[in-house]
């Protein structure tokens, strides 16, 4: 038994505590999420296969007349929140261990363990049988190169960090492969660089001032805190900043 | 080999004896039947017993069942069999039908016996050929399969090699690394959590003969590469203390040695602190590193000290500024790395990035400041795993020492 009802930004499913109505839920939400042009949402299916579960064998004990409801809001771009609640008795929240275990055969209490790890933040009601969880949906920067006049203007879509290091090492690679001598890195997107990222930046000048002595190198549109970080670094001595 | 079984689907007797006596004269074995419907039911029973015919040779104009219906059928019950028609010239039209269901070949009336025996047996190489290829592509495909099987065992096996180094790898740096909880010169208390197995912070005190030495140092990055570098400064630093030169010194030799292993830039910050106990002063250097919070027991107040500093590993003019001042017993620093005042969670409704800041971490050593150092460090520990909502995303590290 399924029911759904749909507005603006808003969807509920009602259904009952069958362990098969898992993956139809999963489907279905999925098609959702697809219709939001999130790409990126194994977070949030995840998030949801842990608190279906939970409500189905735990809270309502896999009796099939009892009732699990999932409703899903989008917040702003690409962040939703999630709640999922069941009519079972509750249980007590207060001592769930959220410190991943490195121990993986300790899979009794993984579940909430993992939904924390994926999401921004994580209620309970005071019964413990309705779970509110907030979520982004997750995205890897994107390096986006193109010519303008003589100049290879980078233009990273989000923040540079570790998990972005091997995107921005590729990009790299590839426009020095390509002879350009020119580069102008534009952070109107970058708000937050990490160590690796400023790492990345310096060992970018250096291959490319091996490749050819006379290279450009340009940096635009950051904002106050990275302009600082480059001044402390004495990055701003190997990047022209052009204050916009 | 096998004698060929052939069925025969005609109604004339004339024709169905005739086919008789020249393919039994070839040796082959023979069923007949004079109508489609007893054909089908024939071949329907041969196959389910799986004693299946070599070869249907059959007429179009039958009763009960036709030669198109009749292979219709086959085909639909998805039968593989190759079949013979038989067609005589007003068939023509139908021959394009039979060629479409599949029908393997003709013979066309009026017919002689070397006629129906030479297309008989090309009928059986064809048919032959095409179950070897069919036998063979399987066999293809199960050897494949045993390639790949094995080539998977291979990876597995490798992959558990590789993993024991790694543990053991981990083992012997971690022993290398690792902190005694006490027996220095001073009491010390610190929490250290890596993001992964290996990390990229660093601490180490060294009893002097006038006091201690202590540095905490940060490689960006936490990954293996990185714990490269941690051991390399372990290394000079062990080698300072027994040469004993100034921090600023030390910092510089660091600076080029890190510049020197030119492949893997990383960038490093650092604090070294200097104790003289015997006249309880410090010296302290810092390469950019988060700024050290010192605690006057003598008027009870808090500070964050300022040293300036370059980053090591990045550049080969550096500079660094020693901060020399006094201390008094049960004074108290607090040393850490960034990835404690970097440390944030995420506002679930807001969406907003919220991070504890230095200043954040000050409020902390302030509320804690009481509490023996060993609490101290607990507590603050608690409330920034809290505040993360036990979310890690860099190595952290905090670390306080206590004049005794």
């Amino acid at each position: 038994m399924l029911t759904t009802y749909q507005e603006d930004d808003y969807i509920e499913y009602k259904f009952s505590s069958e362990i098969k109505m898992v993956n139809k839920i999963i489907k279905e939400v999925r098609s959702y999420l697809e219709s939001y042009d999130v790409d990126e949402y194994a977070n949030i299916i995840l998030i949801l296969r842990e608190l279906i579960n939970n409500a189905i064998e735990h809270g309502n004990k896999q009796k099939k007349d009892r009732i699990v409801s999932v409703n899903i809001s989008l917040l702003d771009d690409k962040r939703f929140k999630i709640v999922v609640s069941d009519e079972g008795d509750g249980f007590d929240y207060n001592n769930i261990n959220y410190r991943m275990s490195d121990d993986p055969t300790q899979i009794r209490n993984r579940g909430l363990c993992l939904v924390n790890s994926f999401a921004d933040e994580m209620e309970f009601n005071s019964y413990g049988n309705m779970i509110t969880v907030y979520v982004t949906a997750s995205e890897s920067t994107q390096f986006h190169v193109e010519e303008i006049k003589d100049w290879t203007v980078i233009h990273p879509s989000g923040d540079i960090t570790a998990e972005d290091a091997d995107n921005f090492r590729y990009v790299m690679h590839d426009c020095l492969d390509k002879g350009k001598t020119k580069f102008r890195f534009d952070l109107s997107q970058v708000n937050d660089v990490d160590s690796i990222g400023l790492s990345l930046f310096v060992i970018f000048s250096n291959l490319a001032k091996k490749k050819s002595p006379n290279i450009g190198l340009e940096m635009i549109n950051a904002n106050q805190d990275i302009n600082n970080l480059f001044q402390i670094t004495r990055l701003n001595r190997i990047y022209k900043i052009i204050e916009s | 080999m096998q004698q060929k079984h052939i069925l025969i689907a005609e109604d004339d007797l004339a024709m169905q004896t005739s086919l008789s006596f020249i393919l039994e004269d070839e040796g082959y074995e023979l069923t007949t039947v004079s109508n489609g419907k007893a054909a089908f039911e024939k071949i329907q029973s041969s196959f389910q017993q799986d004693r299946m015919f070599d070869l249907l040779i059959t007429d179009i104009q039958m009763p009960e069942l036709n030669g198109l219906q009749l292979i219709k059928s086959i085909s639909q019950a998805g039968i593989d069999l190759p079949i013979i028609v038989i067609t005589g010239y007003s068939d023509k039209q139908t021959l394009i039908e039979l060629i479409r269901l599949g029908c393997d070949d003709f013979l066309s009336k009026p017919f002689e016996p070397d006629d129906v025996c030479k297309k008989v047996l090309e009928v059986f190489k064809k048919f032959d050929k095409t179950k070897a290829l069919e036998e063979k592509k399987f066999a293809d495909l199960i050897k494949q399969n045993i390639d790949l099987t094995r080539e998977i065992d291979s990876y597995k096996h490798s992959f558990s090699a590789l993993r024991k180094e790694l543990n053991n790898a981990i083992i012997t740096y971690n022993d290398l690394i690792c902190l005694n909880k006490d027996g220095y010169k001073v009491s010390i208390a610190y929490r250290i959590q890596a993001l992964k197995d290996l990390g990229g912070d660093f601490i180490d005190i060294r009893d002097t003969e006038k006091g201690c030495d202590v540095i905490i140092a940060d490689v960006a990055g936490h990954d293996m590469a990185a714990s490269y570098h941690t051991v390399m400064i372990k290394s000079f630093f062990d080698e300072n203390c027994r040469t004993q030169k100034s921090g600023d010194t030390f910092f510089q030799l660091l600076n080029h040695a890190l510049l020197e292993n030119g492949k893997n830039e990383r960038m490093v910050t650092s604090l070294f602190i200097r104790l003289d106990l015997e006249k309880n002063q410090v010296s302290a250097v810092s390469a950019a590193h988060p700024q050290m919070i010192y605690y006057n027991s003598i008027d009870n107040t808090l500070h964050q000290i300022n040293i300036a500093g370059n980053f090591l590993g990045l550049l080969a003019d550096v500079f660094f500024e020693t901060k020399k001042f006094n201390v008094h017993p049960k004074d108290r620093f607090i040393l850490y790395s960034d990835g404690i005042p970097n440390a944030y969670h995420v506002n679930g409704v807001s969406g907003k990035k919220i991070t504890l800041t230095s200043s954040g971490l000050f409020d902390l050593i302030t509320k804690n400041i009481h509490l023996p150092i060993d609490d101290m460090i607990a507590s603050v520990w608690e409330n920034i795993e809290k505040f993360t909502h036990y979310k890690q995303t860099d190595d952290m590290m905090l670390f306080a020492m206590e004049i005794p």
